[in-house]
């Protein structure tokens, strides 16, 4: 049951109460999350309880977001992050 | 008497259960959105996994703060001020006493592209299948060392099979299941362990999860952005890779070596620690209290054991707070603590993480995954830098200076800086054995991240 949506990348990305914005983007199939900044490599999950800090993502215009944590909420406008911001 | 409990896992809830019963006024910070840790992980608005610790979990005569990350704590001697962080401010909280139950960080080996998206811990893949409930892939490896693969493999399946789908699942074991006899004591102490493994074993059997033995995952195979397969090599009984790896295909990577106490809060306090089971714990008494007057510790923080072990360990710090010299129930807690720390500790005779995993990487594999740190940035720095511990280490290399403050890769640093001999293509140091001293690592002045912006606040 899908309760509502945000924006990631200017797409629609559908939400169950509970989500987090990695779980949320997960479930729509988006792997990438970031690119990193040495060598601009694709990072997504990995420790999925906001330790690990590898699922960074700009969340209304606030960087350095983990998407595992952060919780999924209508309207916000979710980017993925490129680099150190 | 007003308590501060960090972690609201199965040590601090524990401890919490027995200080509510002594009429403590307490406070809880847990970096989570709700009561559990991670062993009690559940999705939102669902009954609490253990019904023992269903009321304790949302009691209101606790103080429960959660997303708040405590980074720092002062001794006012007498009490402290904790400071804590989160949802864009900081505040701080002055308490009496404090238990600190933060639990352990999973403990991974690097590997090529283990940093690929697809490639994530057992205990992410755990978390997506308890709280949201959702598989990671549908051709699902789990690779690694030690017992956590079991309960995790258990999990994806259960949630493939509530969904009415099937998923492929196997499992890659560094160790060999032979070396079970090694906790033969564990097992006499704690009847129930043979019946949870049996049940593993019939779990495994019954779902055609596949296993094998003395083997690793050397390789993520990416093609086009996706992972497609791993390669997988065999170990002999050195912990050698021994003949050429070969692919396996599977869509999602799990991986985890076990779990390694998360020192961050205790080395802020400054509290003794010692090396148990190669891991720097804390160093406790016979009654969970630290070498800091009036901070206690219990669970994975003074050596991982498991959820039933932080259990005992917390309520024997909470006897303890709460004045508790003697009696039936404080002996029989303290023997329930004893045998199951004996099974704890054949556990990790059974699954030890030999630093010998650093000969079965290339030179060019991301150590740090924040930093982007690879193997030979940090064996050079060692060779001709003179780093010798993860610390010195870090200064040159910046491995473990990310966000992550070396979680995921200061105990592998520890490892690569302890023994670089082993290493190809390097000249060769002897090996050496470092200064070992547990109080010297993880040594940061603050345990979080916050933002100056909700300093100034």
């Amino acid at each position: 049951m899908f309760m509502a949506s945000f924006e990631f990348d200017g797409n629609p990305i559908d939400f169950h109460d509970g989500d987090s914005v990695a779980s949320a983007l997960l479930r729509a199939g988006i792997k990438e999350l970031r690119r990193t900044r040495f060598s601009s490599q694709p990072r997504s999950i990995f420790c999925g309880i906001g330790q690990c800090f590898d699922c960074l993502v700009v969340i209304d215009d606030v960087p350095n977001q983990r998407a595992c944590i952060a919780l999924a909420r209508a309207g916000i406008k979710v980017r993925p992050q490129d680099g150190t911001q | 008497m007003k308590i501060g409990i960090i972690g609201a896992g199965p040590a601090g809830l524990a401890a919490a259960r027995e200080l509510v019963q002594a009429n403590c006024e307490i406070v809880i910070f847990d970096s989570n959105s709700q009561s559990g840790g991670q062993y009690w992980r559940h999705q939102k608005n669902t009954e609490f996994p253990e019904k023992k610790f269903s009321d304790v979990s949302r009691d209101s005569r606790i103080q429960w703060h959660f997303h708040a990350s405590v980074w720092q704590i002062e001794n006012l001697d007498p009490g402290f001020r904790i400071h804590y962080s989160g949802e864009g401010s900081s505040s701080s909280i002055e308490v009496e006493k404090i238990l600190i139950a933060t639990g352990a960080s999973e403990r991974t080996l690097p590997f090529k592209n283990w940093t690929s998206p697809g490639v994530m811990t057992a205990g992410a893949a755990q978390t997506m299948a308890k709280e949201h409930r959702l598989l990671p892939g549908s051709s699902i490896l789990i690779a690694g060392s030690g017992v956590f693969a079991m309960p995790v493999a258990k999990s994806l399946i259960t949630l493939a099979g509530d969904n009415g789908i099937t998923i492929e699942l196997g499992i890659i074991e560094a160790r060999s299941l032979i070396r079970w006899w090694r906790n033969i004591p564990g097992f006499i102490l704690n009847p129930g362990k043979v019946i949870e493994a049996l049940g593993y074993l019939a779990f495994a059997k019954r779902n055609r999860i596949k296993r094998i033995s003395r083997s690793v995952v050397t390789e993520a195979v990416v093609i086009d952005g996706q992972l497609s397969g791993v390669r997988v090599a065999r170990l002999n009984r050195e912990m050698k890779i021994v003949g050429d790896s070969y692919l396996m295909p599977c869509d999602a990577l799990a991986t985890s070596f076990g779990f390694t106490p998360d020192m961050t809060i205790p080395s802020i306090m400054g509290v003794h620690r010692v090396f148990r089971n190669s891991d720097a714990v804390v160093d406790v008494d016979d009654n969970q209290r630290t070498s800091v007057i009036d901070v206690w510790a219990a669970g994975e923080v003074t050596g991982i054991g498991g959820h039933e072990l932080s259990i005992t360990e917390g309520r024997i710090a909470a006897l303890n707070i709460a004045g508790v010299r003697s009696g039936v129930k404080l002996a029989l807690t303290r023997w329930k603590r004893l045998r199951q720390r004996i099974f704890a500790d054949g556990l990790s005779r059974i699954y030890p993480i030999d630093s010998k995993w650093i000969t079965w990487q290339e030179d060019s594999v991301v150590v740090c995954r924040c930093e982007e740190v690879t193997l030979k940035e940090i064996v050079d720095s060692v060779n001709h830098l003179g780093a010798d511990s993860a610390r010195s280490a870090k200064l040159f290399t910046r491995a473990g200076m990310g966000l992550c403050q070396g979680r995921f890769c200061q105990r592998n640093v520890q490892d690569i800086t302890e023994r670089c001999t082993k290493f190809s293509g390097v000249d060769g140091l002897e090996e050496r054995t470092s200064v070992k001293d547990a109080n010297r690592e993880t040594v940061r002045p603050i345990g979080g991240v916050v933002t100056l912006g909700e300093l100034s606040d």
